[in-house]
């Protein structure tokens, strides 16, 4: 019973320390660089840290450097040209969801976001009268022929070479044309000052996970493509408890669940579950796929948006 | 006689504590249920098979078996499942009733697994337990104890398939193929490894296993890909794995979809038409709304014509 | 004071309309107290623009559903009434048709004040306003905004051209004089008249450039609505997804300009005294323009909504459902009735044609083309193809905010006080082409 209280309180410790680290995303460097600073005073103290394979090691605080950050064109640069030779996809199995809402969480912590700004939402549906109600998380559907770029006055938003639509909120000029544009509602405005605007001001723009958000511009779902660069899943993939997602390369015909970390077959899994994509008949080629909520894990418990009905 | 006494009063204690603990944690399972056999053989092919599901199905949340390092529920945290504790309490009809059914956080596996793959998972699950120890090494295939274990490689690149060799040396200085090994043939992707081992990846009494490679798998542009083969269970003879660059995919050209010029594309990927129209269109009316103004500078010295 | 019993026949002289027309310009107090009143409110409202660019866009009542909302509807409508300087002093002047000589530049007036306003609101509407010269810098070929942005630039010059062009006979009498006018503005009359002193070369070389304008303006005055109802049309959004909005928003435009116009030319009237000038005839036939634009209008609308109220396809039922008999029904069933039907009806009868009678079943056209654009941007927004969830209750309806309301009234008072500087500083009816068209000898002095 001690032991597994002790492992509560570590898993706890990773996941707010997790907040912190992710949240920044490139971990904000002026706030270590002060506790790189304070910490040369005194004598050695230890700090935990995550390392990137997921353990977690103690260091001298005093070892503690800042990321080092690229330079904003540099991030730029490569943010608008994206990966080459991928072709990035998504499969969502709406027969494992059920509405855990981990993935929403784990955006809003990654893109900045606040509790009820959504780069991925997770609807209740019912396509119809007497159909059956299911859970359908719905990120940007990274279109491949999307309404959003087309509109936009001032390439702001546009889709790179990987197949990922972006944002560039260093242009956008908030005219929220793509917004009106987005059959999806896949994207956002900052209409106010963004969420812990103060803490991030010294940041260095990343346009791969539109981060520092800015108040006045356009926010939208990237598929953590700061992450892919690192070849991890997707913020929303591998936090999902309930194997929902899987995430991969079109190119490489795999897709990987973020929860199993399973790799399967992209063309196998979408022919032998019947996968499809939302509203085709708008022609939009949407690049996330989904898996009809068929043969459910669970029983669809009615509206479950409060917290209780959780588990 | 005396034993039998025992028996049935551990199996009493068993009873009465397993039924406590589980109104404790809400299950309620039908005693008809906890009767219910095994109907699978605890090979180390079955295991293994359960292993598999284990980890895709069950580790998310419960964890390793025997580690603990279940997912941090509350109000009621995931069992560690290889936990003697929790093996000594469920029969394995009870393990099967609550996989088919569910609880709470705990979601129903009845319709996304089948009845074999819960049973192997269970097979997997009572490999954990101290009790029945002894009739999984009955039935595990017997290897000579060797040294020196080594893995090779062959790879036919016509006929698309792979083999691989498992081979130690004995006490004796003889080398020999290991038996009933299962191997896993993995073909590196962005995200993580796909498994093409195909239905029967063990080795035979020679320590051969031969896999077809899947015929339509996207390589890169020349074909090729990272292949990583490994003796799957690092249990038998630690880490054995062999990473090697294969040409058996099929040679895929990836397509870069801003190539071609497109209405959603940027500025410099627009239609043709549609830059000559607008050029056309500003500079055309723009011309003369100059050539007007042009005119305008005119009037004045129309003036002084008439003078 | 409202309208004159009966068409005096006056005697008019060449002095006499210049003395008509230019009086106005110089003697009238309360224009000085009205400038001060626009400026004031425009000054108070600046105060909420002020807040809303310190504050963010979040001061509205805008939110991630209903992204568009006040100031967009506020542009269209704008965009719309510009109109008419197209169709009053080009499309009927190309045809030669004489009445509208002295209303022609009133309409190009509300054209020019409209059209330059619209243009700003798209700005107070921008979150990042700071990088309107982004558009200028990355504009993109296939973005209806930099056509719309092209086009409302060049419907500006072009009105305005065709607002000074015309006048520059007006302008050499008024350099002459107002002799009162202060030192800035005579100046002003001297650049802009150009020497113009009515030779026949200057005569006939003026009608040229002018005439030239006039076939301009016609495809940029198509364009510029035509463009701007490709905002909505290029999404995919029920009610807002359809392949007439642009002659469908053209139609409307009219509409809302002939309104415009009616009740500009009767405060015109009225308050410059120029009875003698804009007449019961102009009102008659301004009346009848405006049941043949309405009546067009009419037929766009019953195509938009009883051909997909026919069909009621997923998306596009909930939307007319609101519509005709839900949330937005009193709205939608005012804008049509009090500003279409109605007025069509009330206008084919000759005493409706009044200008007290017309000028009020104006207000009430120009109001409902006011909310029908309301009606056309909002209700869309709040009707996407998937269910708005998981958000506050402040997204899933529009209510404008105390700022919105100010800053779209900040736009009105604009636009009026373009107006009123404009009329002003240039005669408000051509004192030239007026005596010219009734064969009055007119003489400018070099």
């Amino acid at each position: 019973m001690k032991e597994e209280t002790s492992n509560n309180s570590r898993r706890k410790f990773l996941k707010s320390f997790g907040i912190s680290v992710g949240a920044a995303g490139v971990v904000s460097s002026f706030s270590l660089i002060g506790a790189a600073k304070a910490a040369a005073k005194k004598p050695a103290e230890m700090v935990n840290l995550l390392t990137q394979d997921g353990q977690l090691v103690q260091v001298d605080k005093n070892q503690l450097r800042p990321t080092v950050t690229e330079p904003l064109d540099e991030l730029q640069k490569r943010g608008r040209e994206g990966i080459p030779g991928k072709s990035f996809v998504m499969v969502i199995d709406l027969s494992k969801c059920r509405n855990a809402r981990k993935c929403m969480a784990a955006c809003q912590n990654h893109h900045q976001l606040r509790a009820d700004q959504h780069h991925i939402n997770v609807l209740q549906m019912q396509d119809a009268e007497h159909t059956a109600p299911y859970f359908m998380p719905k990120p940007c559907q990274h279109c491949d022929n999307p309404p959003c770029t087309k509109v936009c006055p001032v390439d702001a938003t546009f889709k790179r070479q990987d197949g990922i639509v972006l944002i560039d909120n260093e242009r956008c000029i908030g005219c929220r044309f793509c917004i009106a544009a987005c059959p999806y509602s896949a994207r956002i405005f900052q209409w106010t000052e963004p969420k812990d605007s103060e803490k991030y001001k010294d940041l260095t723009y990343n346009i791969e996970a539109n981060v520092p958000q800015k108040k006045g511009t356009v926010s939208k779902c990237l598929f953590s493509a700061d992450r892919l660069r690192e070849d991890k899943l997707p913020s929303c993939v591998s936090s999902c408890p309930n194997g929902v997602y899987y995430f991969g390369d079109r190119n490489e015909d795999a897709v990987t669940n973020g929860t199993t970390g399973e790799t399967v077959r992209f063309s196998k899994l979408i022919e032998e579950n019947a996968g499809y994509t939302l509203m085709e008949e708008l022609g939009t080629k949407p690049r996330v796929y989904y898996l009809p909520p068929k043969n459910r894990a669970f029983e669809f418990n009615g509206d479950l948006l409060n917290e209780e009905n959780l588990h | 006689m005396k034993n039998t006494i025992k028996n049935i009063a551990a199996l009493f204690l068993i009873f009465i504590f397993s039924g406590s603990l589980a109104n404790a944690q809400g299950w309620s399972v039908p005693s008809s249920a906890k009767k219910k056999q095994n109907p699978y053989e605890a090979t180390a092919k079955n295991i293994s098979s359960g292993k598999k599901i284990y980890n895709l199905n069950c580790k998310s949340c419960h964890g390793d078996p025997t580690m603990a390092n279940m997912l941090p529920l509350a109000p009621v945290a995931p069992t560690d499942l290889g936990s003697q504790n929790f093996l000594v309490q469920s029969s394995d009809g009870e393990i099967y009733y609550k996989v088919n059914k569910g609880q709470g956080a705990m979601p129903t596996f009845e319709k996304t697994l089948s009845d074999e793959d819960k049973w192997m998972v269970i097979t997997f699950l009572r490999s954990f337990d101290k009790n029945k120890k002894e009739r999984q090494q009955v039935a595990e295939i017997k290897n000579p104890e060797v040294t020196d274990v080594k893995l090779e490689l062959k790879v036919n690149e016509a006929e698309k398939n792979m083999s691989a060799k498992l081979s130690g040396v004995t006490k004796t200085g003889k080398r020999v193929g290991l038996q009933g090994i299962e191997m896993s043939f993995l073909v590196k992707r962005s995200f993580g490894f796909l498994d093409v081992s195909g239905e029967d990846p063990y080795t035979n009494e020679k320590g051969d296993v031969q896999i077809q490679f899947p015929k339509d798998l996207p390589g890169d542009r020349e074909g090729q890909v990272n292949m990583l083969v490994k003796v799957t269970d690092d249990a038998f003879y630690g880490k054995l794995e062999e990473a090697r660059v294969v040409t058996l995919g099929v040679p895929t050209d990836p397509v870069n979809p801003l190539d071609e010029r497109a209405m959603w594309g940027t500025r410099a990927n627009a239609p043709i038409w549609i830059i000559v129209t607008f050029v056309g269109g500003v500079v055309g009316i723009w011309s003369v709304i100059f050539l007007v103004l042009f005119q305008m500078i005119k009037l004045p010295k129309l003036a002084s014509k008439q003078d | 004071m409202n309208d004159l019993p009966k068409q005096k026949e006056t005697t008019l002289s060449f002095e006499k309309i210049k003395k008509d027309i230019l009086h106005p310009m110089q003697n009238h107090k309360g224009l000085e107290l009205w400038i001060v009143f626009l400026i004031a409110v425009i000054s108070v409202c600046g105060w909420a623009y002020y807040i809303q660019l310190k504050d963010g866009l979040g001061v509205t009542g805008m939110r991630d559903y209903v992204s568009w909302g006040l100031y967009i509807a506020n542009f269209v409508f704008f965009v719309a009434v510009s109109l008419v300087g197209m169709l009053i002093s080009s499309i009927l002047g190309l045809l030669r048709i004489d009445w509208i000589t002295p209303i022609s530049r009133i309409a190009e007036i509300i054209a020019v004040a409209f059209v330059a306003v619209a243009g700003l609101v798209i700005v107070l509407d921008m979150g990042r306003p700071d990088r309107v010269l982004n558009v200028m810098i990355h504009g993109r070929f296939q973005s209806p905004i930099l056509w719309d942005v092209t086009v409302i630039t060049t419907y500006l010059t072009v009105s305005a051209l065709l607002l000074i062009l015309p006048m520059i006979p007006d302008l050499a009498i008024c350099k002459k004089e107002l002799t009162k006018a202060s030192p800035i503005m005579k100046k002003l009359y001297n650049i802009l008249s150009l020497g113009y002193i009515n030779t026949p070369e200057q005569h006939k070389h003026l009608h040229k450039m002018i005439r030239t304008l006039m076939v301009l303006i016609v495809p940029i005055g198509l364009a510029i609505h035509t463009v701007t109802s490709w905002l909505f049309a290029a999404t995919l959004r029920n009610g807002w997804d359809t392949t007439i909005f642009g002659p469908y928003f053209v139609a409307g435009a009219f509409v809302a300009g002939a309104a415009a116009l009616i009740i500009a030319m009767y405060f015109f009237r009225v308050n410059y005294k120029l009875q003698d000038y804009i007449t019961d005839l102009q009102f008659d036939k301004m009346g009848k323009l405006l049941v043949a634009v309405c009546l067009v209008y009419l037929y766009f609308n019953l195509n938009e909504f009883l051909v997909p109220g026919y069909k009621m396809k997923t998306g596009d039922d909930v939307h007319l459902k609101e519509l005709f008999y839900g949330h937005w029904a009193i709205m939608f069933w005012s804008s049509q009735l009090l500003g279409n039907i109605i007025p069509i009806i009330l206008l084919v009868y000759k005493k409706f044609r009044k200008p007290l009678p017309i000028m009020i079943i104006s207000l009430f056209v120009l109001a409902g083309a006011w909310f029908k654009r309301y009606v056309i941007v909002i209700p869309t927004l709040l009707h996407p193809h998937l269910p708005i969830q998981n958000v506050p209750e402040n997204f899933v309806h529009y209510y404008p905010t105390a700022i919105e309301v100010s800053v779209t009234v900040l736009s009105f008072a604009l636009v009026l006080l373009i107006i009123t500087v404009l009329s002003k500083i240039f005669p408000v009816v051509p004192i030239v082409e007026t005596a010219e068209s009734k064969g009055i000898e007119v003489k400018i002095d070099a």
